[in-house]
Order: structure tokens, then C-alpha cells, then sequence
């Protein structure tokens, strides 16, 4: 993409461009209009593009001083009626945990993206990892819910961007993007669609009187209508346990409605939230679970398999969380094996061992971080899984 | 919002034009003395009864009355529980 | 109950409704504050000077973090938010951000803004952001049971420093001011005409504001280091107060026991804002 992009929101047509700026692009598209960040590589190239395009769309760049301040901005320009995100990688998230479970208790709306780096700690600076996957579910403290997806080419991340604002309007909660280094700094074709074929949703509106608004009054759908600030609303907002007019209650009655909401409103619409795409599962004997960059290795690895003789199939994950479950348990019942392949010590593998009830060895293909898998390091796991 | 200070020397001949009363929510009051001890005039002390916190709210001194009130907010406006505050009457005693 | 007393009854006549109220929650009044403590009365000129700014209501949003100073947004009746500890600032930036038409005002206790959040303070004033910051200065950390903060005066008690306190404290004006804030007022909850004056101004000041209101923490603070309740600081501020308007405020000192300086120190109207500049970019980036 040139540096002097025309004042368009959404730049249809065909590109050939990095996952980052695919990103930064489908952000746009999405409506996106607020971005407070902090350079982090792998990521720092979404807040360069952001930097430059959200001007040329009226929306608002910061740079802040740090990630925590970063979030926290993200959060407050939500709160006024932007949609907003934020970029980093690993390191950073751990900075922005606090404000996640904020995010998560006061139901804001916003977009995380984590381009996965090897950790843990300042790890791998410029080389790709996927070991941040537990962290976007059990980062912050207490219990929550988060969403999370994961793309494996420039497009779809471009793609995943549209959907992930549309599932933090839709369930007014943060949203993480999982994508890594290999993704986010690779070159492909990119083909952004007209404006007018983008599907996009904005949060509830209230209905009814202002006086009579609770800040966080549900519907039927467990979600509350979101008011902006500065409307006459009079909203209360706080971190602290509350009820449905906002106000804290420090007791246990309150806490088990509130975050069995919180919890409910995306666990149960797991399935309706779910995207995971299958390759050759219909009759595969051996079952691949990967995604990510990890899962074009493994697709490649599941033809190889085939041509071996081996009935293989890939089950590529794009909605990490809520974990598909159900769909993995049902899998499960018609395979013999499970190879996981990640690049990180066993993140994933842990939640299928915890969905499979049928009693087939579940293995684990994995490298801790700097390098993809190559399918042929895949497909040496399922064949040991087949000899099994 | 009209100012709610007036001069605390008022000529004879315009008493009757205003009446303020110092009024009270008792049961916020949380007893800190700050109306009693800073009130130009001195107006102020604690009584003796009790609130349902447990708290002696502020009464008129024995010898002191509305006369005496300098009619200039303060206790109004330090009073941290909102429950001290100067009302502005018109003649006939009814809120304006 | 009666006591034997002249025929005059001397109480004052009871209402059922505070003039302030509909500018606060009144029905989560009384408030969590201990008798004495000075936050009440920074509050109430507050609304005063909301009331009086003449700021239509809905344009405001009161962000707050952690402390006893942090429940204030929960008592007022406007767009409030009661967000994590020091984090308050950056929140103020991204709603002032998103929506330049608020006024966006911070109110939050010493601790939370300049021990965990010193460094979102001293940003907020370099980059000249349009919000209004109010810190209630208790000098301890007052909800959390009386522990050391940044503010805490050298050799003073708290819960954390029982031998006496061995670091100096920070003079907030100074700091806040060098960071490059153009509105710098420090009062005592005591002088409450004249910081709900400053409050006001500062509401209505384009840039970067900051007031520290002084105040007393009897139950934390104060009665383990000689001030045994809200009264006895207060009269302190009174004896021992000086007010210095337009000096420097490196040379305003909090001496507890002492002196305290107190004015209003900085006010430096029309310079350009964050969001000023923001909006110039916006414009650039059209051509």
C-alpha cells in the first residue's frame, strides 16, 4: 500500500500488503475511529498506519505513555461513543490485564489486537509465538469471558478485524485478536470489498425515558443498551461489584448475578460466536487442531498424511474463545487421535484433553517460539499418533 | 443561581424584605463541628439530641436567632453531609 | 427526648430535601466518608461549582479512581466513572478525546494520582490535555488504612512507616506545574469560598487545571499525628494557612505543624490544547 493512502475509510480493492496494515485497515473499515496505543514490535506498524489514516477519517490517534494508559484510553473513548482499539503484543498485555477485567466488568466495547511474540517476558522481540493463548482467557483476575480470534492469512485479518468490532458492539465486551509475527509481517494479497458489502453493528441504543435509564439494566439477550456519555444519561460506571443502576453493592447476592451475566452472555452464545473452518475432516481418522500461522503447516501436513495413506483432517480454529467445546467433543467421538499443533508448551491441547471424553492419545506438536512448525514436522506427529 | 450571601447589616426599613432559615436533613448530619466552629456569627452549637446515627446535630445558641445569622452560606458549603443549609423564605414565610 | 430548656426550641427546621441534591445520588447519601473527614466539604464546592459554572449538566463526566477520594464520582449525578487505581487520567484523555464537547473533570486522592498514576499526571500536563484534575490531598492512603504515600510529610506515622516516614514528600504543585499544567491552585477544604472560586475557573479553563485541596483524614491520618479529629486540622489550616497567590509554586511549602502556602499560584489562559492541536492534524491530513 502506498504511504499516501486516499481519504477513504475503506480502500476497496486489490493490495498486496502486510497482516499489520491489513489490520489497520479492516479496523477502519469496521468503523473503527479511536486508537490509543504504545510501539511495541511486532506490532508497532498498526499504530504507524493508524496514525496516519484515522486523521483522514476525523477519527483520533494517541500515543500514550504506556499500554496501561493506552487501554485505559481505549476504554474512556468507548465509554463517548467511539469505537476503539488498541494494538501491542505480549509484554504489553500483561501491562493492560487491570483495565481488561474493567473492560470486562463495565461491559465497554473494544478491540485488543496481540500480535503473539515469543515470551514470556521480553522473549523474542522480532520472531513469532503463540504463546499467549491461556493469557487472553485467564489474564486478568477473578471471572470473566473474553472473545478472542485468530487469522491466518493477510486477509483474514483484515476480515477478523470487521468481526471483531462487531462482536464487542454486539457483546458489549472486550475483544481480543490473536494473531502472531508470522501473520502480521508477512506479504499476501489482500482484497478489501466495497463499503457497502461490509457488514457492521453498533452496540444497543437505549430505549425509553433517560430518567429511567439504569446503566446496567439487561435485556432478554443478558446484554444492557449502552448510553453514550454527554447525552444527559447520568451513567454509573465503577469497577466495583454492582447493580443494575451501577451502583456498588458489596455482597454475594449481587456478585453472583452480575458475573453469571458476564459469563453467561458469551458462554451461552458460544456456538452463535463460533468460526473455526475444517479441511478433510468429514472421514479422517486422525484429527488436526491448530491455528494461526501453526495452522498452514498443519494443512499442508494433513495432504501429506493423505497421500501416505493416512486418513487426516484439520480443524483450523478461528474463534479461540470461547473454546468450541462442544464441536470438539462431537469431533472427537469419530477419531482415533488428536495432534495439537502450537507454538508454545501446550496451551490449547490442555482445553481439547478437557473437552474429548472418549479415551484416544491426544498429542502435541510443538515448538516454543521462533520458528513455525514445517509440515513435515506435523506430519511426523501423525504418524506416530496413527501408529498408536 | 442567585447569590445566596446578603450584607449581615440590613437598614430597619428592609428586614421584612427577607427571611432566611437555617435548615437541616438531621439524619445525615455526622457531628464534625465544622458548621458550629467556622460560622462567622457563632450562631451555632451542638444540641443534645441524637440522631438515628448517633450523631448531636447543630441547634441555634440560646441566646442567638435568625436575627444573628450572617446569611452568608458558610456552613452550607463546608458542611461535607449536605445536610446544613441556608433556605430563602419570602414574607409571607413560604419558599420562594 | 427533651431536655429542660427555655420555651424557644432552638432546632433548626428540618428538610426532607438539600438544595444540592439533584446534582447528586442523594439516595446513596450519607456517604461512606468518617465524621470530620474534609472530602465532604471539597465535594460540596464542587456541585457548588458545577451549579454555578453555568456548564449545561450533560456535558460533564466525572472520572475517579481508587480511594476514599475515588467514591466521589459515586455521589454525584452526572456521567461518573469509578475507574482502577491511578488510571483515571488516561480514561479522562480518551473521553475528552473522543468527544472534545465534554468537560471532563478528574477527582481523585493523592495517592491514586501520583504514586500508581504519576506518570499518566505528568503526561496529562505536558501534552496540555483539556481536563480538569482534583486531588484531594489527605497525605496517607486513607481507605486502604493509613499507609505511606507520596505526599505522607518526612518523619510522620502511617501504618506502613511506624518509625517515622523517611522519604520527602512530593510538593504536587511544583511537580504538577514543571510537567507543564497552566492552572495550579492548592486550598484547604477550610477556604472553601475560594477554591470552589478555582474550581470554578478551572472547570471553564481551556488546558491542562490542577487544584490540590488540602484535607483532613482524622481517622487515619490525623489522630496518630496530633491532629485527633477533623476539627483540630482544620483549625490548624485556619492559624497557620498563608495565602501567596501568583508565586511560584516551588516555593509554596506544606509544612505540617507548621506553615502551609496556599493560592492560587499559575493561571495561564489560551494556550493551545491537545485537542487543538488534534484538530489541526485532522484538518492537515485532508490536504
Amino acid at each position: 500500500m502506498s504511504k499516501k493512502a486516499p481519504i477513504n475509510d475503506v480502500l476497496t480493492g486489490e493490495h498486496y500488503t502486510s497482516g499489520n496494515e491489513a489490520i489497520a485497515e479492516g479496523c477502519l473499515a469496521a468503523g473503527c475511529r479511536f486508537f490509543g496505543g504504545y510501539p511495541i514490535t511486532p506490532s508497532s506498524e498498526i499504530a504507524e498506519r493508524m496514525s496516519q489514516r484515522l486523521p483522514q477519517v476525523d477519527g483520533v490517534f494517541i500515543q500514550m505513555e504506556d499500554e496501561i494508559a493506552s487501554i485505559a484510553t481505549v476504554l474512556g473513548a468507548s465509554w463517548a461513543g467511539k469505537k476503539s482499539m488498541t494494538a501491542t503484543s505480549g509484554p504489553g498485555i500483561s501491562l493492560m490485564m487491570e483495565n481488561i477485567g474493567l473492560g470486562a466488568i463495565t461491559e465497554t466495547p473494544c478491540v485488543i489486537i496481540n500480535v503473539q511474540r515469543g515470551g514470556p517476558s521480553t522473549g523474542l522481540p522480532t520472531l513469532v509465538g503463540q504463546g499467549d493463548v491461556m493469557q487472553a482467557r485467564w489474564g486478568s483476575h477473578g471471572d470473566y469471558e473474553i472473545i478472542a480470534l485468530a487469522p491466518n492469512s493477510v486477509q483474514e485479518a483484515f476480515d477478523l478485524s470487521i468481526e471483531a468490532f462487531n462482536l464487542a458492539e454486539e457483546y458489549r465486551t472486550p475483544v481480543i485478536m490473536l494473531t502472531d509475527e508470522s501473520i502480521c509481517h508477512m506479504f499476501e494479497k489482500l482484497v478489501i470489498p466495497p463499503k457497502s458489502q461490509i457488514k457492521l453493528k453498533d452496540r444497543k441504543k437505549p430505549k425509553g425515558s433517560k430518567k429511567n435509564y439504569l446503566t446496567f439494566q439487561p435485556d432478554a439477550d443478558m446484554i444492557p443498551p449502552m448510553a453514550v456519555v454527554g447525552e444527559g444519561y447520568n451513567v454509573f460506571v465503577t469497577g466495583l461489584t454492582h447493580n443494575e443502576k451501577g451502583y456498588p453493592v458489596i455482597d454475594a447476592e449481587t456478585q453472583e448475578k452480575l458475573v453469571k451475566r458476564l459469563c453467561d452472555k458469551i458462554l451461552l452464545n458460544e456456538e452463535k460466536i463460533r468460526k473455526t473452518e475444517s479441511h478433510k475432516v468429514n472421514d479422517a481418522k486422525i484429527l488436526v487442531i491448530s491455528f494461526g500461522i501453526t495452522s498452514r503447516s498443519a494443512k499442508g501436513a494433513v495432504d501429506l498424511a493423505r497421500e501416505k495413506g493416512i486418513k487426516a483432517g484439520l480443524l483450523r480454529l478461528i474463534t479461540i474463545w470461547p473454546f468450541p467445546t462442544k464441536l470438539i467433543e462431537s469431533l472427537a467421538q469419530k477419531v482415533d487421535a488428536i495432534v495439537v499443533a502450537e507454538i508454545n508448551n501446550g496451551q490449547i491441547i490442555k482445553e481439547v484433553k478437557e473437552a474429548v471424553r472418549k479415551d484416544i492419545p491426544i498429542l502435541l506438536s510443538s515448538k516454543l517460539g521462533g520458528s513455525v512448525h514445517t509440515p513435515k514436522e506435523i506430519l511426523s506427529k501423525i504418524e506416530e499418533a496413527s501408529k498408536k | 443561581m442567585t447569590v445566596k450571601k446578603s450584607i449581615s447589616f440590613i437598614p430597619p426599613e428592609y428586614e421584612e424584605q427577607e427571611k432566611w432559615q437555617l435548615k437541616i436533613i438531621t439524619d445525615r448530619c455526622k457531628g464534625c463541628l465544622f458548621c458550629i466552629t467556622f460560622c462567622p456569627a457563632e450562631i451555632l452549637e451542638s444540641s443534645t439530641k441524637i440522631n438515628s446515627k448517633g450523631y448531636h446535630p447543630p441547634k441555634l445558641k440560646e441566646d442567638a436567632s435568625m436575627d444573628d445569622c450572617a446569611k452568608c452560606g458558610f456552613c452550607e458549603l463546608i458542611c461535607p453531609e449536605f445536610s446544613i443549609f441556608l433556605e430563602k423564605l419570602d414574607d409571607s414565610g413560604a419558599k420562594t | 427526648m427533651t431536655v429542660a430548656e427555655k420555651k424557644i426550641d432552638k432546632s433548626l427546621l428540618e428538610a426532607k430535601k438539600h438544595p444540592m441534591d439533584d446534582l447528586l445520588r442523594w439516595d446513596r447519601l450519607p456517604h461512606v466518608w468518617c465524621s470530620g473527614c474534609g472530602l465532604g466539604s471539597v465535594l460540596s464546592c464542587f456541585i457548588h461549582a458545577i451549579a454555578n459554572s453555568g456548564i449545561p449538566k450533560e456535558k460533564f463526566a466525572i472520572v475517579s479512581g481508587i480511594g476514599c477520594t475515588g467514591r466521589a464520582s459515586g455521589y454525584i449525578n452526572l456521567d461518573v466513572f469509578h475507574t482502577t487505581h491511578g488510571r483515571a487520567i488516561p480514561f479522562a484523555i480518551g473521553l475528552k478525546l473522543a468527544n472534545p464537547k465534554l468537560n471532563v473533570i478528574v477527582f481523585s486522592g493523592d495517592g491514586d494520582l501520583f504514586a500508581i498514576g504519576g506518570n499518566h499526571i505528568i503526561h496529562a500536563a505536558r501534552r496540555n490535555a483539556d481536563i480538569t484534575v482534583i486531588c484531594c490531598n489527605n497525605f496517607v492512603y486513607g481507605m486502604t488504612g493509613g499507609q505511606l504515600a507520596p505526599t505522607t510529610p518526612i518523619d510522620a506515622w502511617s501504618s506502613t512507616s511506624p518509625y517515622g516516614n523517611v522519604e520527602q514528600s512530593f510538593n504536587l504543585c511544583h511537580l504538577v506545574y514543571s510537567a507543564g499544567a497552566n492552572f495550579v491552585a492548592r486550598w484547604t477544604s477550610l477556604d472553601a469560598r475560594r477554591l470552589q472560586e478555582s474550581m470554578e475557573q478551572a472547570i471553564k479553563n481551556k488546558g491542562f487545571s490542577f487544584i490540590e485541596a488540602l484535607i483532613p483524614c482524622p481517622t487515619t491520618f490525623g489522630r496518630r499525628n496530633n491532629y485527633e479529629n477533623g476539627l483540630k486540622m482544620l483549625e490548624f489550616f485556619r492559624d497557620n494557612t498563608i495565602i501567596k497567590n501568583g508565586i511560584d509554586p516551588k516555593d509554596a511549602e506544606i509544612r505540617l505543624g507548621d506553615k502551609i502556602v496556599v493560592g492560587k499560584f499559575i493561571d495561564k489562559p489560551d494556550q493551545l490544547t491537545l485537542d487543538d492541536r488534534l484538530a489541526r492534524i485532522t484538518k492537515k491530513s485532508h490536504e
